[in-house]
């Protein structure tokens, strides 16, 4: 009996967890996307140099995100780690997670004419084996050309 | 350099979001790697525990017999040993064993064949025995066990399915709901064996005792003490039926039917006032 309590909650659990999770990566995927379309043409190179004109302006610009891997991910991942397969959820949550990222520091840029020198981290947060959840950092030099 | 803005609506770090399948398809395939290593191990550790030499198999035990020298009841304890060893004397294709048997003070109606001809049996099943003959035939069963090494088919099984749980996180603790399903796979193997086991020990006591009088009554014992649950799932098959094709082979055998041989004086086991660690 106490078998089915501690199993029906590992798997009402796991269900939830798939339902809520699907349902936030989703409505996250479509909000990046209306941001990114926003802000194409604000552009973010890892160049460290792009156009030969006067700068009157250079700043850090730094966007940083953190998203929670939910109970069904860190047990899928956990199976897909058992055979040495690709951990699709956590390319998906990864993506999601650099792609705020660079987001968060383009809306910091405002004004800017480019961002330079993009650089990227990305963190896993959790004890060992644990994915709590992961962080994805995107920093670079914000340039303001002369006009 | 020019800087044309363009969005790229492919995303090729992330070929699916579709995580439910990824799901079903890694469960499938643990799935398909537990039954296919339990089936391949468990039959290679069939195997090998049947052709594992009693010397080498005393010898793994000896780490554990230590805990058969106590008994909880030591006077029934020489008598259960007593009958034993008449029957040992008696009997053929037995592996070359000390033949042990040691008595435990749980309430579990059963009786159970340990490595290296170490027996148990537990005083719910003691109490429940009316005469020798009842007690005979309960050893012969559990030798019928050890001549068809039986004993180590199940530890070999159990210790890969232990090794799997271990492997997996699951530190040896199935699931109530769960554990029933896996050991419905070997329950069809257990089933003959018990039976194989029964009719070993009729014919041990036929040669030991002459007859086969009184052996049929400690099924009708073991009858009351059933859960009552379906025949699939009972390690030892149902008991009717286990009477009843018993009572077939006796006909075809053509055994006896003889004396009933009383249990020594005071008549129950455990005897009373014997109890171990008493000053």
């Amino acid at each position: 009996m106490a078998d089915m309590i501690t199993w029906g909650i590992w798997i009402s659990l796991f269900v939830f967890s798939y339902f809520i999770g699907t349902y936030r990566e989703k409505a996250h995927l479509k909000n990046i996307v209306e941001r990114e379309k926003a802000l194409v043409s604000l552009p973010a190179l890892t160049l460290k140099f792009a156009e030969d004109r006067p700068v009157v302006k250079t700043e850090l610009v730094m966007g940083s995100v953190v998203i929670g891997g939910d109970f069904f991910k860190q047990t899928v991942a956990g199976l897909a780690s058992l055979f040495g397969m690709r951990i699709s959820v956590a390319e998906a949550m990864m993506d999601r997670a650099r792609r705020e990222a660079i987001l968060r520091m383009k809306e910091k840029a405002v004004g800017a004419d480019a961002i330079l020198n993009v650089r990227f981290e990305g963190m896993k947060i959790g004890e060992r084996k644990k994915i709590t959840g992961i962080e994805a950092l995107a920093c670079g030099t914000a340039v303001y050309y002369a006009k | 350099m020019k800087f044309e803005p363009r969005y790229c609506e492919n995303n090729v770090n992330v070929p699916s979001h579709d995580h439910f399948r990824e799901f079903i398809r890694l469960s499938l395939w643990l799935l398909g790697i537990i039954f296919a290593l339990y089936f391949v191990l468990g039959y290679a550790a069939e195997k090998i525990a049947e052709r594992l030499p009693p010397k080498f198999e005393a010898a793994i035990a000896a780490g554990i017999t230590s805990n058969f020298d106590h008994s909880d009841f030591p006077r029934t304890n020489k008598y259960l040993q007593r009958v034993l060893d008449s029957l040992v004397s008696s009997a053929e294709g037995l592996p070359p064993f000390t033949y042990k048997v040691t008595v435990y003070d749980q309430a579990a109606v059963n009786a159970v064949a340990l490595p290296a001809g170490n027996i148990a049996v537990f005083k719910g099943l003691l109490s429940e025995l009316k005469t020798e003959n009842e007690v005979a035939i309960i050893l012969a069963h559990e030798l019928g066990h050890y001549a068809h090494r039986d004993h180590l088919r199940g530890l070999g099984r159990g210790l890969v399915l232990v090794s799997i749980m271990t492997a997996l996180g699951l530190s040896g603790d199935l699931p109530g709901f769960i554990a029933p399903s896996v050991q419905t796979f070997d329950l069809k193997h257990s089933r003959d064996r018990e039976s194989a086991a029964d009719r070993y020990a009729m014919d041990l006591f036929v040669r030991a005792y002459g007859h086969s009088g009184g052996t049929i009554d400690v099924f009708k014992v073991l009858a009351r003490h059933e859960h009552g649950g379906p025949d699939i799932v009972s390690t030892h098959p149902d008991t009717l039926w286990r009477i009843q094709s018993l009572t077939n082979y006796l006909q075809l055998k053509k055994y006896p039917q003889g004396s009933i041989r009383p249990l020594p004086e005071p008549g129950v086991l455990p005897f009373p006032d014997d109890k171990k660690g008493k000053p």
